[in-house]
């Protein structure tokens, strides 16, 4: 699961590089990086699956907006990623069916928290065979 | 690396010059080694992006413990004109009032080391971290967090979570005023319902300490602490309500700072005036978040009692344990402060920082009128932590703000990276720390040499006259999320 996201040195919290061959590519596994670093990715089943959509300004924003509703769906409910199915996506725009499972104490080993996705230095590049994106975790 | 431009002060005082769009110098308190470690990272471009604040007064602040974070440094305060200036989510961050309180006992640390693995276990039952669980205390409804966020550690109180007397050694006797239950979102109703009474991850924890060294045995003697006892430490905020509050203002504010025509080097230093109904909104519900975090550790601190009294089987009457203080690190707040000879309204963000107001302040109890706040700096896990006390000197140069831990100065992933292979329980055991942690990363991340020296931090406050060294503390037990 490892290959496609890094962690960037950040004094307090927790900087990701995250990539991927194309854009939807990139938001999926941005999603799976999130998971990997709450739990091993490896011990998430898929067992239910919902649809999350979000909006914003700009891409960059969107990816923010994206991750934030997978915390939030994480910390209300326990629901962790195991996959992602992207339905819909425009700049502005992303639609998705993810799947996974509830957090069980006994099955997920939990690494860590994570507080929220910030604003501070979130970029998103895009290139020809290639998308980049780097944000970083408020742990 | 920093490029900033920096004049020495004095021995513990740094200056960044005004330059360009920033609208006050920056400086920062630390010593000469400090200063090569905070050169290490981004912190000072940090605070002089800060400088550019509209409104900011006198200077963009620094304490030694700063380091890189998001928007504004980790330790940074700043004071914005009340009536003319901005107030900014990310200058209080994401754990609104995450903070620090203080218990004493009659406890020895001769009495409890050797019960130390029963009591930590105890601790580690009883509280739990609430990452993806629920917490200690039932679930509440919407109607009950409403009432958390108006009364905060009042509500605790009134739900049998500690004594009355309690709410005389909290900052703000653990509420703020003209908190806003109204702008908090539905999100953070969600986020925070199941997690009043849990610990969360990253660097919070309950931690056993013995009393090892005291400074001040007058102030010390005031506080009821007794060298060779030991005493308690509790660390978290507002859990994920406080989290989802500072994430929808920085929406919001992101939005308030193009309509208001404001210019920030940061997208997280999104800011809105403080007199626009954007700024207000923020202000009520962030006061509400900090309610919530003063409930929280009041419940905590209750759990802390119980298991303490059902481990070792004894009555309150011979536990002693007794709140010495409770401080927001993560706050803004409207203050009176004297500036340049007027008594001035300003808005005092403190990311990372701790209010230390000094002797004579009308905000402190009776009792502590004459010594000054207690200041709580916790070290690392395997480190000291302090007691100090705000002084005048605080009021005159840092609105009475001062140090709040000793601060990273390694990153996450290269503490991990550092870790590898080694038993790092049995390492801090041997060192006579016994740790138990929920999050299988965090003690990796957490770890002593992730952190500055916080001695050398306390110390350079106290060369520098800002706040007064009282006890050191060194620990024994210690409880993670």
């Amino acid at each position: 699961m490892r290959p496609f996201y890094q962690l960037f040195d950040h004094t307090s919290d927790l900087g990701v590089q995250v990539r991927a061959e194309d854009l939807k590519s990139l938001f999926k596994n941005a999603a799976l990086t999130l998971t990997d670093l709450m739990t091993d990715i490896k011990t998430v089943r898929n067992q239910s699956d919902r649809i999350i959509e979000v909006e914003a300004e700009n891409i960059e924003l969107l990816l923010r907006e994206w991750l934030s509703e997978l915390l939030f769906t994480f910390h209300t409910s326990g629901f962790l990623v195991s996959d992602v199915d992207v339905l819909d996506m425009s700049v502005r725009r992303f639609k998705a069916r993810i799947f996974g499972e509830q957090y069980q104490k006994k099955r997920h080993v939990l690494q860590r928290e994570i507080k929220s996705v910030t604003y501070h230095q979130l970029k998103v590049i895009v290139e020809e065979h290639e998308a980049t994106a780097r944000f970083i975790l408020d742990i | 690396m920093s490029n900033e431009r920096l004049i020495r002060k004095s021995a513990y005082l740094w200056e960044i010059p005004k330059a360009g769009p920033m609208r006050v110098p920056g400086r920062i308190y630390a010593s000469e080694a400090l200063m090569s470690q905070i050169q290490q990272d981004e912190s000072l471009k940090q605070v002089a992006n800060v400088a550019q604040l509209p409104g900011i007064i006198k200077y963009s602040l620094a304490m030694p413990d700063i380091h890189w974070g998001y928007g504004f440094p980790i330790g940074g305060v700043a004071a914005t004109d009340a009536a003319q200036g901005v107030i900014s989510p990310g200058g209080v961050g994401y754990d609104i009032n995450c903070g620090v309180r203080l218990l004493r006992t009659d406890l020895s640390a001769e009495f409890i080391r050797p019960r130390i693995k029963n009591i930590v276990t105890g601790l580690f039952n009883n509280i739990p971290s609430g990452v993806g669980s629920h917490g200690a205390i039932r679930r509440l409804s919407r109607s009950d967090v409403q009432k958390v966020l108006l009364k905060g550690a009042r509500w605790a109180i009134e739900n049998g979570y500690g004594a009355n007397d309690d709410l005389r050694y909290i900052e703000d006797k653990g509420c703020l005023d003209r908190a806003d239950p109204d702008v908090v979102s539905q999100r953070a109703y969600q986020r925070g319902a199941p997690q009043l009474g849990t610990l969360g991850s990253g660097n919070h924890f309950v931690e056993i300490s013995e009393i090892s060294d005291i400074y001040d045995e007058n102030v010390a003697r005031q506080l009821g602490l007794v060298k060779g006892n030991i005493v308690l430490l509790i660390h978290t905020g507002s859990r994920g309500l406080g989290y989802q509050v500072c994430d929808d203002y920085i929406k919001v504010t992101l939005q308030a700072t193009a309509k208001y025509g404001i210019s920030v080097p940061d997208r997280q230093l999104a800011c809105a005036p403080l007199n626009s109904q954007e700024g207000r909104d923020y202000l009520g519900a962030m006061r509400a978040a900090a309610n919530f975090a003063f409930a929280n550790r009041q419940v905590i601190s209750s759990l802390v009692e119980s298991t303490f009294q059902k481990s070792l089987n004894i009555y309150p009457n011979d536990l002693g344990m007794r709140l010495i203080w409770d401080i927001a690190h993560n706050i803004a707040k409207i203050e009176t402060h004297n500036v340049d000879g007027k008594q001035r309204k300003v808005c005092v963000h403190r990311k990372g920082a701790t209010r230390a107001f000094g002797p004579g302040s009308p905000d402190l109890p009776d009792e502590y009128r004459l010594i000054g706040q207690p200041v709580l700096i916790p070290g690392d896990m395997g480190t000291e932590s302090y007691l100090c006390v705000g002084t005048q000197k605080a009021m005159e140069e840092t609105f009475g703000s001062s140090c709040h831990g000793a601060g990273r100065v390694m990153s996450r992933h290269k503490a991990k990276k550092k870790s590898m292979g080694r038993n790092l329980f049995k390492e801090l055991e041997n060192a006579g720390v016994f740790v138990m942690a929920e999050g299988k990363a965090t003690i990796a991340e957490e770890m002593p040499y992730a952190y500055k020296n916080v001695t050398e931090v306390v110390n350079t406050m106290h060369a520098a006259g800002i706040t007064k060294k009282v006890a050191r503390f060194t620990p024994m037990g210690v409880i993670k999320g």
